[in-house]
């Protein structure tokens, strides 16, 4: 599979994932409603109660902004006279890649990972940890690089952000609508709505949380895929980035220390530990799957 | 509400707003072409700039490589005072070579290539034609989007009515560009 086929297919499945998570929410809400108010809500009432819920999630989280992510990984501005070509590396790719640079962070730990961060191309962040600096050669390090610019110029950042909003509204209508089913009890002798319909609502409503979980990550591995493909087509040098991630295997496989205990930064990260088969809660697809498409490319 | 009669003003309604999306299409991707050429030549005049300090920083050691020197110096002032496209080019591809050479030459000389200044300018260089290359890729993917674009329909028939042309692509025409370095060591 060519490079641009590569890229074209992980946006439509990006696409699609989105679209079903998108339904999922807007069922539950549906069905919450149904619930809350024993019977069909209408449309208006609807409408208004999915956008707000999500509206508000979306402001409160977008304006906590990347400087709450750097600060819970320890990251501190990089020193460009001691290391000027992880600086003009970075620099050099966000011209190929038609972004303003984004600002260069270090984090000080010897384990080998790199995260980008940043709602918007304009004010981002890349951050590497000394690990990865030190023990990537040239081609390698601007493998990785390119993948983290690759998250902030295909705005997955956002995007993920979007999802964990989602998620966070499903939960919490869930939530919500099981807990007030408490004090309906017994008897249902005015209710308007179809019995049967409200079981299916409730099925609905307990199982929303695990399958909005499920597809996040699934859209999570999409987009490493996709970022792996666009810094590809940055670096015109799938290789560097595969020896990256090779290395970085085997420097985990040989000593296993997590970098970071925050589990919402997981996704930001380019590689996740221990996750050697495909798990259906892992953030990040199998290293051997990424390397093997990097190598056809 | 909405009658029969409204068909035609409907699908004109269509036409015009197709037009304002196509329109709008192929003016943004012509636009970030020119920008991403403008991109290229900032990178050039950087190493342009780099250049007095290099020689600076050279004169004391190579003081027996004076032709090497005098073929990045004059170089240079080629670029300042080349008019037009094709000069600046030939121009540009001629201190890409000297600066090659140069570098090749400082190879057999520890002392200089020990000291900091060195090494920074080095860097410097050696990164600023990383950029260069960059900013030619990105030059080169933006033309390779716009061109693809006015041949396809429907932006076909917009490019061909208001002369949306398919642009060049970068390439290396010098032939002192291409050719590896040789160094003769008299």
């Amino acid at each position: 599979m060519t490079l641009y086929d590569e890229i074209g297919r992980n946006n439509r499945t990006t696409i699609f994932l989105f679209i079903s998570y998108a339904i999922l929410y807007t069922l539950v809400v549906y069905f919450a409603l149904y619930i809350l108010l024993e019977s069909d809500p209408g449309i208006p009432v609807f409408t208004i109660i999915t956008v707000v819920f999500l509206g508000l999630f979306y402001l409160i989280a977008f304006s906590q902004g990347a400087n709450i992510v750097l600060a819970l990984a320890g990251a501190k501005p990089l020193d460009k006279k001691k290391y000027p070509y992880v600086y003009n590396t970075v620099e050099g790719l966000s011209i190929a890649a038609g972004i303003p640079m984004p600002e260069v962070y270090m984090i000080n730990s010897p384990v080998l990972n790199a995260f980008a961060t940043g709602m918007n191309p304009k004010k981002s962040y890349i951050a590497l940890t000394t690990g990865i600096i030190e023990k990537m050669n040239r081609t390698e390090l601007e493998g990785v690089i390119a993948h983290e610019m690759s998250h902030i110029k295909n705005y997955d950042i956002r995007l993920m952000l979007v999802g964990a909003v989602l998620a966070m509204a499903i939960a919490l209508i869930a939530d919500i609508t099981l807990r007030s089913m408490r004090f309906k009890g017994g008897g249902r002798g005015e209710s308007k709505g179809s019995g049967a319909l409200i079981l299916v609502g409730i099925a609905f409503v307990v199982l929303a949380p695990i399958a909005s979980m499920l597809v996040r990550m699934a859209i999570s591995r999409n987009r490493e895929y996709a970022a792996d493909a666009s810094a590809a087509m940055l670096t015109r040098y799938p290789t560097g980035l595969a020896n990256a991630l090779n290395k970085i295997k085997q420097e985990y496989e040989k000593n296993p220390g997590e970098l970071s205990t925050n589990d919402a930064l997981k996704p930001l990260f380019i590689f996740e530990p221990g996750k050697a088969v495909l798990n259906l809660l892992s953030t990040h697809p199998p290293v051997d799957e990424r390397i093997a498409r990097l190598k056809k490319m | 509400m909405f009658g029969i009669e409204w068909i035609i003003p409907g699908i004109i309604a269509v036409i015009i707003l197709a037009f304002i999306v196509i329109w709008n299409t192929l003016v943004t991707l012509r636009a970030r072409i020119d920008n991403a050429w403008a991109q290229i030549d900032v990178q050039l005049k950087r190493r342009t700039d780099l250049i007095p300090n290099l020689v600076e920083t050279v004169k004391g050691y190579m003081k027996h490589e004076k032709t090497v020197l005098e073929n990045v110096t004059k170089a240079r002032s080629a670029i300042m005072s080349a008019k037009g496209p094709k000069e600046s080019a030939k121009a540009e591809a001629s201190l890409a070579g000297a600066l090659k050479t140069l570098f090749a030459v400082a190879e057999s000389y520890p002392n200089l290539k020990a000291t900091e200044n060195f090494q920074m300018l080095q860097e410097e260089l050696s990164g600023t034609e990383s950029k260069i290359a960059y900013a030619r890729q990105l030059y080169n993917d933006t033309v390779l989007e716009f061109n693809t674009k006015i041949q396809m329909i429907p932006w076909s028939m917009i490019a061909g009515m208001f002369q949306f042309t398919a642009r060049e692509y970068f390439k290396t025409e010098s032939a002192a560009e291409r050719a590896p370095v040789k160094v003769k060591f008299d």
